[in-house]
């Protein structure tokens, strides 16, 4: 079997006395998308973080193409190959959007040298920039200030921004919430299309979309994962029926 | 060093500390309520003094200066709230330094106006005038137990308050949560005004009862002004239990400092600070109104 | 910052610079005095105004950098000549930045107040350092006795004459707004901007914000040491007021009146204050309740600053962003 990407093991985050997560372990293998699914509060993005390096675990280990991550910051895990996008929006406020794709362009294409020169006479970061909003329908709003940018754009331009950065593996925390359905299948699609050259992993509350791209699916509740596996396997685990009578609606 | 000389430190150490936290703890609301960062208190305290003399010089009579500090101290608030502050809400904390550091050269200014650069004393009341004798040449003046009286009967009351009252009630609300204390049906507004006109009243009366103590000259609230911040710092922003005891160590160390190194005593007082940030940047942790 | 804003603070400093080059062809004595003053701060105002602005760190500590440089130019001054020039203003610039790092390193790792008391304690610091302890001459401050001469291969120049003083000065000041201008249009310049606004997000992006303000920081010492230098040798004296949070404070509100998210505007507030304060000593000698009104009007009125505000006067109708 291949190595893993990214492996978590036993990762465990604890809030003053709430055991946010508990104990969990995650591979994801070239590739892949790995989706994370469980109720509000599960612990999913919170288990996100601490791979992401926004939090570090209480206990647990994480490593990142056979080298350990856990205690890297959040910026060495970017240059490495770790992308991320917030379940809340996290545009760059007064940044037109091109601005803002090319700054996630920049520690690839730029010297520090570079750095002295204005974003906009960067070539290299503007042309990757263009192309990565084009991957999301951005190309027409690309001078449009983010502040200005409807939710949905908010959404695709974050992807286009995480996309800029070339990673290795791509934390998505939940990229469809309040999309529209239009919008919502485009980034389904574009997801699936992603899988080619980057490992992913899926937060989502949509579980028809989650069920149609994931290659594996692993179930929190509680801080704890309580099945892993197969999309197949997970829908007939007894634990997931169980948890989730009627979830799937939100 | 003698039993009775350490021990006479000791004392004006506690005293020190006793005044700096009428200072303290009025800031640390300030800070822990509003999140204002006013640079203009240790002015305040010397208009608290000037106060004093002046009073004092009119009237020759002390025990008016308590109520008048305490009077205008309120309005002084008051004022300052209802015209300055409450138009900053949302602002930055550089707005705020710059309007305390206005104030500040507007009291200064003022206060050389009106009382010129020279230092001035005001005399000790009559029955607070004797001192202790301690040894053959060691005695201990009453005024100063007096201003540690003042000083213990302040922390029981705003103790007291804090645990017990609506008042104290309502202002760890608005602490804890401004949206949550606003439907809670607290008056914000109200509870602000109160803040800053009590806060600052707290600091005028400092500088009343410690004009006494030493001469009063512009410019003596820097001094005050900086500790005040560093015994914030060390007991944690918006804690008043944390101000009692972040003055009582700078106390100690501003009167055993003086002592052993008279040079270095201000950098002492400074590096503490760094020190304690350095440790912990974010501060000590936070505990509202307690 | 947006286009028009943009735009407005190019064409303020470009008339800034036109009009500051001819100080010495319209001006004489006094007034060439006072402008050389004025520039100084102006570039002191102006590297303040790039920590504050773009990286987001209200340093209430600035006047510890500038002072310590006008401290090294003063201990390296002999009693009995002009010193050499390139080499005391390197090293006071380079002490001055080293100084900015040690401060900037530690202070930076806290936020808001904290950031704030750190600088402040750090100033106050430097304040003591000179006021109590022996070093430079303690309250009484100390003498720079000829102002340092600057050593070319085949000659020395002095800059005794009040004109070419203030040549130099405009030069220096030059080059520090000037790179002020292009750092913040620059791609550091916009990191910096992304990580006051959003801190994670810019660490997601690859960039230490921490990293980016330090070094932001850094310069700016650097920037302030070299105002400071250029005091000390102006004025051939220096004391630890220099150093200590007041100063430090005057010249925020320079940044402030002008506006924090422009080059110009620093520069600018550093003019009107200057004059201000120069206009209101000659009426009174209780000036400092001018500025102290001043200050307590711009921070309630105008809290964005001129620059942006004179701007604004031209924005179209609809709502726009800065
Ligand atoms: N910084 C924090 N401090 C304290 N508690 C936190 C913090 N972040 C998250 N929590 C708590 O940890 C638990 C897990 O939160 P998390 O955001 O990871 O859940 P989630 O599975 O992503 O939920 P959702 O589907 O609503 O996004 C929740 O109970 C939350 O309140
Ligand atoms: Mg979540």
């Amino acid at each position: 079997m291949v190595e893993p990407v990214l492996r978590a093991s036993g990762i465990g985050k604890r809030f003053g006395g709430l055991l946010a997560v508990d104990n969990v372990n995650l591979d994801l293998h070239p590739r892949e998308i790995h989706a994370v699914i469980g109720p509000n509060g599960a612990g999913k993005s919170t288990f996100l973080s601490t791979i992401a390096g926004d939090l570090p675990p209480t206990t647990g280990q994480v490593f990142f193409q056979g080298q350990e991550v856990t205690h890297l910051p959040v910026d060495k895990r970017t240059r490495l190959g770790i992308g991320r996008t917030y379940q809340r929006s996290a545009v760059i406020a007064g940044f037109t959007a091109l601005d803002m794709v090319r700054l996630a362009m920049l520690h690839r294409v730029s010297s520090a040298f570079g750095m002295l020169s204005p974003l906009a006479s960067n070539d290299a970061a503007t042309r990757g920039a263009y192309e990565a909003l084009a991957r999301v329908g951005l190309s027409e709003r690309a001078g449009i200030t983010t502040d200005f940018m409807s939710h949905g754009e908010k959404r695709r331009l974050e992807i286009a921004a995480v996309l800029a950065l070339d990673p290795k593996i791509l934390l998505l925390d939940e990229p469809l919430a309040g999309l529209g359905p239009d919008e919502s299948s485009a980034v389904v699609a574009l997801i699936q299309s992603l899988k080619s050259h980057c490992a992913i992993m899926l937060i989502e509350h949509d579980i028809d979309a989650v069920f149609s791209v994931a290659d594996r699916i692993t179930v929190l509740d509680n801080g704890k994962a309580i099945a892993s596996g197969t999309p197949d396997a997970v829908r007939n685990t007894p634990a997931v029926q169980q948890a989730y009578l009627g979830f799937g609606e939100d | 060093m003698s039993t009775f000389f350490f021990f006479v430190q000791l004392l004006n150490a506690i005293q020190y500390a006793l005044i700096l936290y009428l200072v303290a703890s009025g800031l640390t609301l300030l800070l822990g309520i509003m999140g204002v960062i006013n640079l203009a208190h240790g002015a305040f305290y010397m208009v608290g003094a000037y106060i004093a003399f002046a009073v004092v010089q009119q009237f020759g009579n002390f025990w008016l200066t308590l109520p008048a500090g305490i009077l205008i101290g309120l309005a002084l608030g008051a004022l300052i709230e209802k015209f300055l502050l409450s138009r900053l809400e949302g602002a930055d904390h550089l707005s705020q330094v710059l309007l305390s550091f206005g104030l500040i050269l507007l009291i200064n200014e003022g206060q050389r106006l009106i009382f010129g650069n020279d230092p001035h004393g005001v005399e000790v009341p009559k029955i607070l005038a004797a001192s202790i004798p301690l040894s053959n040449t060691l005695s201990y003046p009453v005024y100063r137990l007096f201003v540690c009286a003042v000083g213990i009967v302040f922390i029981i009351a705003i103790g007291l308050i804090m645990a017990k009252s609506r008042i104290g009630m309502m202002l760890r609300a608005s602490a804890e949560n401004r949206d949550m204390a606003r439907a809670m049906g607290i008056d914000v507004k109200f509870v602000y005004l109160g803040v800053t006109a009590v806060g600052i009243a707290c600091t005028v009366l400092a500088g009343v009862i410690a004009a006494p103590l030493a001469s009063v000259y512009p410019g003596m609230g820097d001094q005050v002004l900086i500790q005040s911040f560093v015994v914030i710092v060390l007991g944690g922003i918006g804690s008043l239990s944390g101000a009692l005891v972040g003055s009582l160590l700078l106390g100690l160390v501003d009167a055993f400092g003086k002592q052993f190194f008279p040079n270095y005593a201000a950098f002492l007082v400074y590096a503490a600070m760094i020190a304690v940030l350095i440790v912990r940047p974010q501060g000590l942790v936070r505990s509202r109104g307690t | 910052m947006n286009a028009r804003l943009e735009k407005f603070d190019g064409a303020f400093l470009l008339l800034l610079a036109v009009a500051a080059a001819f100080v010495p062809f319209v001006l004489s004595g006094y007034e060439i005095k006072l402008a050389t003053t004025i520039t100084i701060q102006a570039g002191l105002a102006v590297a303040l105004g790039f920590v504050v602005g773009p990286a987001g760190l209200t340093s209430v500590g600035h006047a510890a950098f500038y002072g310590v440089a006008a401290y090294i130019l003063a201990m390296m001054s002999p009693k009995s000549g002009p010193a050499d020039m390139l080499l005391t203003a390197a090293i006071a610039i380079f002490g001055a930045a080293a100084f900015a790092l040690v401060v900037g390193a530690v202070s930076i790792r806290s936020r808001g107040m904290y950031f704030i008391l750190m600088t402040i304690a750090f100033g106050q610091l430097g304040y003591h350092l000179f006021n109590d302890t022996g070093i430079g001459g303690k309250s009484d401050g100390s003498y720079v006795q000829f102002r340092p001469e600057l050593h070319l291969f085949w000659t020395d120049v002095s800059f005794d004459k009040a004109p070419r003083f203030y040549m130099l000065v405009y030069v220096v000041v030059f080059l520090v707004v000037g790179a002020c201008w292009w750092l913040r249009r620059s791609a550091f310049g916009s990191v910096l901007l992304a990580a006051r606004d959003n801190e994670a997000r810019t660490r997601a992006f690859g960039f230490s914000p921490y990293v980016v303000r330090l070094i932001a920081f850094v310069i700016s010492g650097g920037m302030a040491g070299a105002m400071g230098y250029l005091t000390a040798a102006q004025h051939g004296f220096v004391a630890p007021q220099m150093l200590a949070w007041h100063a430090s404070a005057f010249a925020l509100v320079m940044v402030l009146i002008g506006g924090k998210d422009t080059t110009s505007g620093p520069a600018i507030g550093a003019i009107l204050l200057l004059l201000a304060e120069e206009i209101l000593q000659r009426w009174t000698e209780h000036w400092l309740v001018g500025v102290g009104l001043i200050i307590v009007v711009a921070v309630i009125a105008a809290p964005r600053g001129l620059v942006p505000f004179v701007a604004g006067l031209f924005a179209p109708k609809q709502a726009h962003h800065g």
